[in-house]
């Protein structure tokens, strides 16, 4: 009897346990690319791309694609930055970026587009953040996240980080978890990208 | 021994009530709607993450991501096999992704606990309150597409904040029922012994899980509209019962756990009998309790 009652209360524990912690409540899945733009004085910011999940394209291209050609015209992307990119500002644009440590607020970006490719949808958008370099390495993270999680954001498989214009430095990147930060209950720690640079000569 | 089993599962009961209590914020698209409500779930500090966590949102990701794929195989190809493997693996993706926070799992397991349904009637609870998630999803997509013609994150928006407002005030409605009959319960004389006392019944308990599940569900509001894009509304409609049929499975092995441990609970102070009346009464206060709370947070975070 008191092994039948053990079992079942391992099992219970188990189910419980699971469901208290599991995970599973994204609803749109985002796997971003990173261009580090570099000029002479330094890091000059950085262009972030971000490719959909191919349902939640379709959700948006529902709504956002009016002629429903299956591409995005320059007036369906104006519609769609102010209408179904503009209100996750107030969440830095899910773009969390820290220099030397300290939090730096993305506040605002420039150039944003989007396009729709066979179905998928596209995002790309350009974070100014100036970081002058010196002799001594500078260190950034930039961790994209949703706080609210509606969306997972990972980094792309195939060339997460590209350099651009970077002949003059020494630049070294990392993506690993940042175990500073956790999300979703206190669920998860975000992936983010620790970038170590500094002038060359 | 039993009893201090009895009085761990207890414990866990109630801590879960409260982990899985999360209100379901996240089914408001952050893209298209301005929100300034809904609360950061960001902690600087280091957290009890799991590891396994991650991997399992890796796998709904990747669960999509076939789904969408076999579906255009299908289409391409005009063959059935892509759409046995794009439905096999949407039952998976529905029983993974109703197992995290929100999908009513801990207003099902607060309902079960505070009442006594029995297995069968614990299994028809988290079929219905499933497979009602899911099928208002189907109808709200088909509703706004051929009848409404309006635009779609509009129409998802209303129709989920007016489901929830529905649906929570019947969870605040239900606990108060249930607490109110337990006092009543408690100062009635004939319900002072266990031979006479009568289980709380509520009010038609199908019924309950009907409206619990009646707020769309994101996922399959997904699904369909990636079928429709490409004129498979047929073949969303399979894809959206069968992440109906895992949210099933899930909610399912919740509500029977549910019985379980409070069946365990009791058995284990049964040869106490003033003891069990005590624990029974205790664990369906705090039922009725949780659900009078989940009920009164969640309505307020609609407003």
């Amino acid at each position: 009897m008191q092994k039948r009652l053990l079992i079942i209360g391992l099992t219970l524990l188990i189910i419980l346990g699971t469901t208290a912690t599991a995970p599973a409540h994204p609803h749109a899945f985002i796997a971003q690319r990173t261009r580090l733009i570099f000029d002479d004085k330094g890091l000059a910011g950085f262009k972030v791309s971000w490719a959909f999940d191919e349902m939640f394209s379709a959700m948006i291209a529902e709504d956002f694609d009016a002629n429903h050609d299956g591409n995005l015209d320059p007036a369906e992307v104006a519609v769609i930055k102010e209408k179904a990119f503009g209100y996750i500002s107030k969440d830095q644009y899910y773009i969390h970026v820290k220099i030397q440590g300290e939090p730096f607020a993305v506040k605002y970006i420039r150039d944003f587009d989007a396009r729709l490719e066979n179905g998928m949808l596209f995002y790309e958008f350009l974070v100014p953040c100036h970081v002058s370099a010196g002799p001594k390495g500078k260190q950034i993270t930039i961790s994209p996240y949703d706080p609210e999680y509606y969306s997972a954001l990972y980094f792309i498989e195939k060339n997460p980080v590209v350099l651009e214009n970077d002949q003059d430095y020494q630049v070294t990147s990392e993506i690993k978890e940042d175990k500073t930060t956790s999300i979703y209950y206190n669920m998860v720690h975000p992936y983010a990208l620790f970038i170590d640079f500094r002038k060359l000569k | 021994m039993k009893f201090s089993i009895a009085l761990c599962l207890t414990l866990v009961l109630t801590a879960s009530w409260f982990c899985l209590a999360a209100p379901d914020t996240s089914l408001a698209n952050p893209f298209t709607q301005k929100s300034d409500s809904a609360p950061a779930q960001v902690s600087g500090s280091p957290g009890a993450t799991s590891p396994w966590v991650q991997k399992l949102i890796f796998k709904q990701q990747r669960l999509r991501a076939i789904i969408s794929h076999e579906m255009r195989q299908a289409k391409n190809r005009g063959t059935l096999l892509p759409i046995a493997v794009a439905l096999l693996t949407a039952l998976t993706y529905g029983i993974l992704h109703s197992a995290g926070p929100g999908h009513g799992k801990a207003v099902a397991l607060s309902y079960i606990v505070s009442t006594r349904p029995g297995y069968l009637r614990a299994l028809a609870f988290g079929n219905i309150l499933a497979f009602t998630h899911g099928l208002s999803g189907i109808v709200l997509v088909l509703a706004v597409k051929w009848v409404l013609h309006t635009g779609f994150q509009a129409s998802l928006a209303t129709a989920t904040l007016m489901t929830q407002r529905l649906s929570f005030s019947l969870i605040l409605g239900l606990g108060l029922w249930l607490l109110f009959s337990l006092i009543k319960k408690r100062v009635t004389p004939q319900a002072e012994t266990k031979e006479n006392a009568v289980p709380t019944k509520a009010p038609s308990g199908l019924a309950t899980a009907f409206f619990m599940g009646i707020i769309p569900c994101p996922g399959v509001v997904m699904v369909m509209l990636f079928a429709m894009s490409m004129d498979m509304t047929g073949t969303g409609i399979l894809m959206a019962l069968a992440i109906s049929t895992g949210m099933a499975l899930t909610l399912s092995a919740v509500t029977m756990a549910g019985v379980m441990g409070k069946n365990t609970l009791l058995s284990g102070a049964a040869r106490f009998q003033a003891t069990a009346q005590w624990a029974e009464l205790i664990l369906e206060g705090l039922a009725a309790l949780a659900l009078i709370l989940l009920g009164s947070l969640f309505l307020m975070a609609t407003f």
